[in-house]
């Protein structure tokens, strides 16, 4: 009885362990919520609009964590490549729908281009890809700045004076996307009370997720996981170790261009310089909250993520501005989380595999003393 | 030399492309976005002045007809190339004349002379090439570039 | 041919193509018009300024810990000094030695708590520091907003309490050491007072690095196991590493403010270990091997480029890219001292 009773305190302790980010989450949103006043309604247009907007995105980090890469800073390159192809379809003067399609066009040939670069960098830092990712994306926002800033309108051809500096050369600040906002979501309309959803863009996400699920039971897919379990063995087996993490570094690139066409078109107007930077931690971080690990995330915690994160996110300035008069101090309470959430989230990883590591040499001395 | 393998995947992989490559350019057509200026004004063309009309109705495609009169100018924005015109003539009473437009897809912006086309010109010489005069430089913008600000801000 | 070979290799390719660069730089300055005097004034200030927190990187990286992308944990604890010392109401010189002593405390317990977490993630210090460093940074910005400061130098004009972004050091620490001994002769400006502390804080560490503790720390740094067979406490080493590095990244900030004449917090110190850690590589460092030297020419060499960069440029091309050459330069630095093979040891 005693016994049983100490295996489920020792169950539920694992448990909470193994979801703390979640947990932890949950509880800041019970607490956020009621203080921040926005009506259940209100809330649930945002959610909704703001699951539409970032899944895409969060979902192109999963390919790289199936391939034992981590959490792969470098998808702030993928949103770059599609940042330029909005930047083109908006200097053709291209609207509607196939805007949209035509972007990721164009995207397409840059975010390989730059997921191939990433890939083979990292295959040179194997066991510190996460820290050598997130030094690329620092790296390329150099030469992203030096293309769309100087390139622009003197090498590259731009001339719309709307999006072009009035110097002549680079970009503006902000690019209005008036001629892409809300296209998806509105293709097909639906209205529940006073609550608009946009069901294209959920059907968009939802065909990435099958994607994602028929990828895993692929070739290549198990290739991956066996690459993720270890590297020696999956070599011996005859697979192609480099080509298989370079091609999921490829895959996740591409989807997080794709991913930033659609999370622009929501917002209907793109930070040139900034954007990308900023989705790479925010979506890092909404991943991590929803119960993923650095080795480990599913769908699941892709739309839990999104949700428990954008809740906080939502909420926090008017919380903040309730609770201490400050908006301000909700605003730096929420990049203080994100960057909380991801620092626990590595801990906790680290120490669980240190952990394996140890045990695994533990039951290694003791099968060789057996012998 | 080595004889150059054409194996199947690469074929297939080439032909993806090409296809990819051609969906773009599609989309380009479909989606190019065009703005029409429809005038309702004397003008000459040719050393010839054709004088403007009372008041006209005017409609492009499925839009919302519109009414023009003597010296009125409206802008009318479509996407895509091929287009028709209806243009009635409130006054005489007669009945619905319909045109087909077709933009050169480079074009941002043309200017449409209905006394003209009324007329009986050849739509090429009705339908023009329009450039928007440029206004006061805007003030010179300033881009600054931090890399802290990114943090801040929603998403 | 072999010789070149090894040395361009030994010596490694971006360090060449950097240092090409700004050789060329101060080749083309005098024809641009640009005064090589004024900027190597320019260049010895940012050294002087940058200096100390360049050197906070060696005793992690000599413990194994790896590049300390978590300065700004340091970076905090200094301006906790800086502010605390003014909120006090020291003045002039004293307010400088205080903020150095006030800064101290929360650079040995924040270095203390920041080693212990480093010892239960060995493997994955670079990434966790990164992220550490973030974290207290943005939880700084709400403390910054929530702490009961009231030197109205430092808190907002207009009611409200929380600190500015910027503070002017005038009339406390405002070029303490800059101004002490200045040497002037013509053009050249030396801060003697800033480049003496920093030698001062430089030999420290390398007598510190030949006693029994520093040469037990580049042991552990540079072969664990021989490290642990001959009983040295690794993880209380690399603690101690990480304390000196924290609070050396502590004083290195109140040296940059003395001489900047402000204090930036909030959103401030968020990436300035980025400069600090590209310094140290560009001067020969790498992730596990650095050395007094690396640092000196490190920040010299960076600086230097960060300085002769833009007026070089304007006045060719009448544009400023120098902060996309920074961006590239400095990044790109980091990036191949993290793919070299050869240093792959763990």
């Amino acid at each position: 009885m005693i016994k049983k009773t100490l295996s489920q305190d020792k169950s539920i302790k694992e448990f909470v362990l193994n979801n703390l980010v979640p947990i932890m989450f949950i509880v800041i949103c019970a607490i956020c919520i009621p203080v921040s006043g926005y009506s259940a309604p209100a809330l649930v247009q945002e959610m909704l609009t703001r699951i539409a907007r970032n899944s895409f995105l969060v979902i192109s980090l999963l390919v790289p964590i199936m391939a034992g890469m981590g959490m792969n800073f470098g998808m702030t390159l993928g949103a770059m490549a599609g940042q330029i192809g909005l930047i083109f379809i908006t200097e053709w003067g291209v609207v509607g729908i196939p805007a949209l399609v035509l972007a990721a066009i164009v995207s397409t040939p840059i975010s390989i281009l730059l997921g191939w670069m990433c890939g083979k960098i990292l295959n040179n830092a194997k066991g510190r890809e996460m820290v050598t990712s997130y030094i690329i994306s620092f790296f390329m926002n150099g030469v992203y700045q030096f293309i769309v800033l100087y390139c622009m309108g003197s090498v590259i051809p731009i001339k719309n004076s709307a999006i072009l500096l009035p110097r002549g050369y680079g970009i503006r600040n902000s690019v209005n996307l008036i001629n892409i906002r809300r296209v998806l979501d509105n293709l097909i309309p639906l209205r529940i009370g006073t609550v608009n959803v946009p069901v294209a863009t959920y059907l968009v996400i939802a065909l990435l997720c099958f994607f994602i699920i028929w990828f895993r039971k692929t070739k290549i897919g198990q290739d991956m996981r066996a690459v993720s379990q270890d590297m020696e063995v999956a070599r011996r087996s005859g697979i192609k170790v480099e080509h298989t993490r370079l091609l999921s570094v490829i895959i996740s690139t591409v989807l997080a261009g794709y991913g930033m066409i659609i999370y622009l078109s929501n917002m209907g107007s793109m930070n040139t310089y900034n954007a990308h930077s900023q989705i790479g931690t925010f979506s890092i971080a909404a991943l991590l909250v929803g119960g993923a690990s650095v080795a480990k995330a599913s769908i699941g915690n892709v739309f839990l993520g999104v949700i428990l994160f954008h809740m906080l996110f939502y909420v926090s300035p008017q919380a903040g501005k309730n609770l201490f008069g400050q908006a301000q101090l909700g605003e730096y309470f929420r990049v203080f989380v994100s960057y909380g959430v991801i620092t626990i989230a590595l801990v906790l990883y680290e120490m669980k595999k240190r952990r394996a590591a140890k045990l695994g040499g533990l039951t290694l001395a003791k099968a060789q003393e057996e012998k | 030399m080595k004889k150059i393998e054409f194996s199947r995947s690469l074929l297939i992989r080439i032909i993806a492309i090409v296809l990819v490559i051609a969906l773009g350019i599609v989309m380009y057509f479909i989606g190019r976005q065009h703005s029409i200026l429809i005038d309702n004004k004397d003008i000459v063309i040719d050393s010839v002045t054709y004088p403007a009309y009372k008041l006209l109705e005017v409609k492009i495609d499925d839009q919302k007809a519109k009414e023009l009169s003597k010296r009125d100018r409206i802008e009318v924005i479509v996407t895509a190339q091929k287009h028709t015109l209806t243009v009635v003539d409130s006054m005489k009473g007669t009945g619905m004349i319909v045109y087909d437009l077709n933009i050169p897809v480079k074009e941002d912006m043309m200017l449409l002379s209905l006394p003209a086309l009324l007329a009986g010109l050849p739509i090429e010489k009705c339908l023009t090439h329009y450039e928007v005069a440029s206004i006061a430089p805007p003030a010179e913008e300033e881009v600054i570039v931090s890399e802290t600000d990114a943090l801040l801000g929603d998403i | 041919m072999n010789k070149m070979q090894r040395f361009i290799k030994e010596f490694g390719w971006p360090r060449l193509i950097i240092a090409a660069f700004l050789l060329s730089l101060v080749v083309i300055a005098p024809f641009a018009g640009v005064n090589i005097g004024t900027s190597l004034t320019d260049t010895i200030m940012r050294f002087s300024m940058n200096g100390v927190m360049v050197l906070a990187m060696v005793p992690m990286i000599h413990s194994g810990c790896g590049l300390n992308f978590g300065l700004p944990l340091g970076i905090i604890a200094g301006l906790l000094g800086g502010t605390l010392a003014m909120q006090f109401g020291f003045t002039g010189k004293l307010s400088f030695l205080m903020a150095i002593v006030l800064c101290t405390p929360f650079a040995l317990l924040f270095g203390w708590a920041y080693g212990k977490l480093l010892n239960r993630v060995k493997g994955g210090e670079m990434m966790i520091a990164t992220y550490v460093g973030f974290a207290s940074v943005s939880f700084m910005c709400m403390m910054w907003l929530l702490l009961p400061y009231s030197n109205p130098q430092m808190v907002w004009g207009y009611g409200g309490s929380g600190l500015r972004t910027t503070i002017s050091t005038e009339g406390y620490y405002y070029h303490v050491l800059s101004d002490f001994l200045n040497i002037k002769i013509g053009h050249l400006s030396i801060p003697t007072g800033s480049l003496l502390f920093f030698a001062l804080l430089a030999f420290l560490m390398w007598a510190f690095l030949h006693t029994k503790k520093g040469t037990a720390m580049t042991a552990v740094g540079s072969n664990p196991i021989y490290a642990r067979a001959s009983g040295i406490k690794i993880d209380s080493i690399r603690t101690l590493s990480v304390i000196m590095s924290t609070w050396l990244g502590a004083v290195g900030i109140l040296v940059y403010e003395q001489a900047f004449g402000f204090i930036q917090l909030y959103n401030g110190p968020f990436y300035m270990a980025l400069p600090a850690v590209s310094a140290i590589l560009i001067g020969g460092a790498s992730v596990n091997k650095a050395s007094i030297t690396n640092v000196i020419v490190g920040t010299f060499l960076f600086q230097g480029i960060v300085t002769m960069t833009p007026s070089v440029m304007n006045s060719i091309i009448h544009t400023d890219m120098s902060e996309v050459i920074r961006i590239i330069v400095s990044n790109g630095m980091i990036l191949y001292a993290l793919t070299r093979k050869t240093e792959e040891t763990r």
